[in-house]
């Protein structure tokens, strides 16, 4: 055949019954010396091999004897364990596979510890690749936490404790809930435009925000179905001015700022009130259902936004100028929206319009409260630069 | 085209209006449920580029929010709401619901061979998500239930992601080389094409793949990883199918574009399967081999394991066409040859 077997593959072939001329006829037809040597220790009969190696013709259905995935130049022996909350994302973070780099090299789906191909190489379009960019340290447990924490509208409440008698709190709850139907289906719009931009290398952001936008739509979902739910329809649609901040980011970090810290506060605060709020007890448990899922999109805004702040400190003056802009765009809805105040003051007044009015001015400051700790606790002061709308709520 | 109700003269604490109420079912209240009155009128063309929700009163002043407004048939499917209500509820944990205790020590070649799939699988699922996600944040509110199913999709695609990787790293085998991928599909510019590809092809290969996970699983998580994961790609499958029946019953004109769709992927996995590359839904060789030596029990088996992938091979190739029979697209007489050749084992039936 012309093709020298080194002694090495020769002695395999005699120790594990291989004929010379197999081995001879392998290499002549391509097959690597490392296959075939993996393909002897493995037991592999010359016999079984001879259509494998390409001497006897392949059955349909076949592939030459390759075995490069034998040789993969990874880290083996690390063996992640189920934790207290069951095997994790975090948990699997281990050995080389927990290390996160700084910036990710790889343009295509290669996964973090994988080592792509150069030969059979296809490009994505993916356009965030700093961590600075995107990363958030809770963001694989957040994942994790969003999952565990399943639950579905359509069952989650006892829909028939969940209309009140009075026709005006029913109205009211018809319109509260079309703007909250609306708002959280733009806030996942919002989000998942996110996805295809992240790079493979950060893949605990990459579930984090699928889960989150899942839960935001099934927060748009469940108002829907409390709108309609109330007999009278959906209501007004909002002024949008907010919503357009939404889909209109143009860096991650404004989606975040608009969504998982400005917005998810506001509604935050806002169903902090459910009891005060909500026409029946089923409704207040619906919002608490959904705080519970705030608290995870705010805790990744706030690390996120710390993170990124801590990585690239020379942008705090652009991120803080992200929540200028979503905060004038949020008061101007909320100073045009007539429909979306009188339904909050009718709730919370329960049909008196004074009770609503001061419930509301009490909420509504401690919106601006909550809102500002929450940009203190990623490194922006609020205090002063606020817009004049939300200082208005403050002094009220 | 379903008119937007003008908006009245509202006052809560005055006006009534007249009511209508909807009824629950055994699973509770449905989006199907919910679809009472003029809210269950989707309109066949939207000018909605606002963020109104479907049914909602207009606001003249409220300003734009998406740039493109697809027509009813060129997105919607009449399962859509049916499949996001079962998806939201069977939701399941990868980390808590999986038997991962079950995982013991394997030969190497077997260990590495499974690491192989579950990598080139985690690698994949993903793109799954991304594309899917990028219509999320398009698509009008007044269709919004296909929206929500495309959010459940990309939800059950991260979990996919997550479970395969878990999978390579519980057992010491790890990472294993990435090859082509799916980063192709995040090429596609239209939904039916997206469809096309995405639910109907490439999740149908591999939902069929995942059906028959019971012969390759060597454990009780990984049977469990793949059955759990194949309930969630068939509500993907029945998404696709439902479109693209919707879409040709309403415009049948439309059938030789979608036919130009699957040939452009059938011709890419063909070259991909017999140019050795791991091609973009597991047909190919790099992820043919650990299959055959999971499915032979390792490499010294690795013959009868091939017997055993052409079998699959052919119950992927003959479920693919009975979808498209579903779909009212006779494909029989039109698949590329290649494809066919590498699918298809005709000693087999």
């Amino acid at each position: 055949m012309g093709t020298a077997l080194s002694p090495e593959l020769d002695a395999l072939g005699r120790e594990h019954g291989w004929p010379v001329e197999l081995i001879e006829g392998a290499l002549a037809n391509g097959v690597k010396e490392r296959t075939l040597k993996h393909a002897m220790r493995a037991g592999l009969s010359g016999e079984k091999a001879r259509q494998l190696v390409g001497v006897e013709p392949l059955p349909a259905g076949w592939a030459t004897l390759h075995l490069d995935w034998m040789d993969t130049p990874n880290e083996t022996g690390v063996r992640a364990r189920p934790g207290p909350n069951g095997l994790t994302l975090e948990a699997i973070n281990v050995g080389s596979y927990g290390v996160v780099p700084d910036r990710w090299m790889y343009d295509n789906d290669t996964p973090r510890g994988s080592v792509p191909a150069n030969e059979d190489y296809v490009a994505g379009s993916y356009t965030i690749y700093d961590k600075a960019d995107c990363w958030a340290d809770c963001a694989g447990r957040l994942y994790e936490e969003g999952i565990q924490a399943r639950w579905a509208p359509a069952s989650a409440v006892d829909w028939n404790a969940c209309r009140s008698t009075d026709p005006a709190l029913e109205r009211a709850m018809s319109q509260f809930a079309t703007n909250l139907s609306e708002l959280n289906y733009v806030l996942c719009q919002g989000i998942a435009r996110w996805y295809e931009e992240i790079s493979y290398g950060y893949h605990e952001v990459k579930a984090y925000i699928a889960s989150q936008g899942f839960e935001l739509m099934r927060h748009s979902e469940a108002f829907r179905k409390r709108a309609i739910w109330s007999g009278f329809g959906m209501g007004v649609q909002s002024p949008g001015n907010f919503n357009r901040e939404l889909v209109g980011a143009m860096r991650f970090q404004g989606a975040v700022a608009q969504i998982n810290v400005l917005a998810a506060s506001f509604l935050a605060t806002l169903y902090d009130h459910a009891d005060v709020l909500a026409p029946t007890p089923e409704d207040a448990k619906l919002m608490r259902l959904c705080r519970a899922d705030l608290e995870r999109h705010m805790e990744f805004g706030v690390d996120h936004l710390r993170f990124h702040l801590d990585r690239k400190p020379e942008e705090l003056p652009r991120v803080t100028l992200l929540f200028d802009i979503g905060e004038s765009r949020w008061a101007r809805d909320f100073s045009k929206d007539a429909e979306f105040k009188e339904s909050l003051v009718m709730l919370l007044g329960k049909g008196d319009r004074e009770v609503g009015l001061r419930e509301l001015g009490a909420m509504r400051r401690q919106q601006v409260l909550d809102y500002q700790e929450r940009l203190r606790q990623i490194g922006i002061d609020k205090t002063v630069r606020i817009n004049p709308l939300f200082r208005e709520w403050l002094e009220a | 085209m379903v008119q937007a109700p003008d908006r009245p003269e509202l006052d809560l604490f005055r006006d009534s209006l007249d009511t209508i109420f909807p009824e629950l079912s055994k699973k509770g209240l449905t989006l199907e449920g919910i679809q009472v009155g003029p809210y269950g009128e989707v309109p066949e063309y939207s000018s909605n580029y606002t963020s109104r929700p479907r049914g909602a009163l207009v606001r003249p002043e409220a300003i734009a929010t998406t740039s493109q407004q697809p027509t009813k048939r060129e997105v919607w499917s009449e399962s859509c709401a049916m499949l996001y209500e079962e998806a939201v509820a069977r939701q399941w944990s990868s980390a808590t619901d999986i038997p991962w205790e079950t995982v013991k020590d394997l030969p190497d070649d077997m260990e590495t061979a499974m690491c192989q799939v579950c990598s080139f699988l985690t690698q994949i699922e993903y793109i799954a998500a991304e594309v899917p996600g990028r219509w999320v944040a398009r698509l009008s509110p007044d269709y919004f239930e296909v929206a929500a199913f495309l959010q459940s999709q990309a939800m059950d695609e991260s979990r996919h992601m997550d479970v395969f990787r878990k999978r390579v790293l519980v057992n010491g085998g790890g990472m294993q080389p990435a090859r082509a991928g799916a980063s192709g599909v995040l090429a596609v510019q239209d939904f039916t094409e997206m469809t096309t590809l995405v639910h109907v092809l490439g999740e149908g290969l591999v939902q069929t793949l995942f059906r028959t996970g019971e012969l390759f699983a060597q454990n009780e998580a990984e049977k469990k990883m793949f059955r759990l994961a194949a309930q969630d790609e068939s509500r993907h499958v029945a998404f696709g199918v439902t479109h693209l029946k919707y879409l040709l019953d309403s415009e049948p004109e439309r059938a030789e574009q979608v036919h130009g769709y699957f040939d452009r992927m059938e011709e890419s996995l063909a070259v991909a399967a017999v140019s050795g590359s791991q091609g973009e839904i597991a047909v190919a060789a790099t992820t043919s081999e650990p299959l055959a030596v999971l499915l032979g029990g390792g490499i010294r088996n690795v013959d009868e394991g091939y017997a055993k992938l052409r079998l699959i091979r052919n119950r992927q190739y003959r479920e693919y066409l009975h979808r498209l029979d579903v779909v009212g697209l006779n494909r029989r007489a039109r698949v590329n040859p290649l494809f066919t050749q590498v699918m298809e084992t005709a000693d087999i039936e």
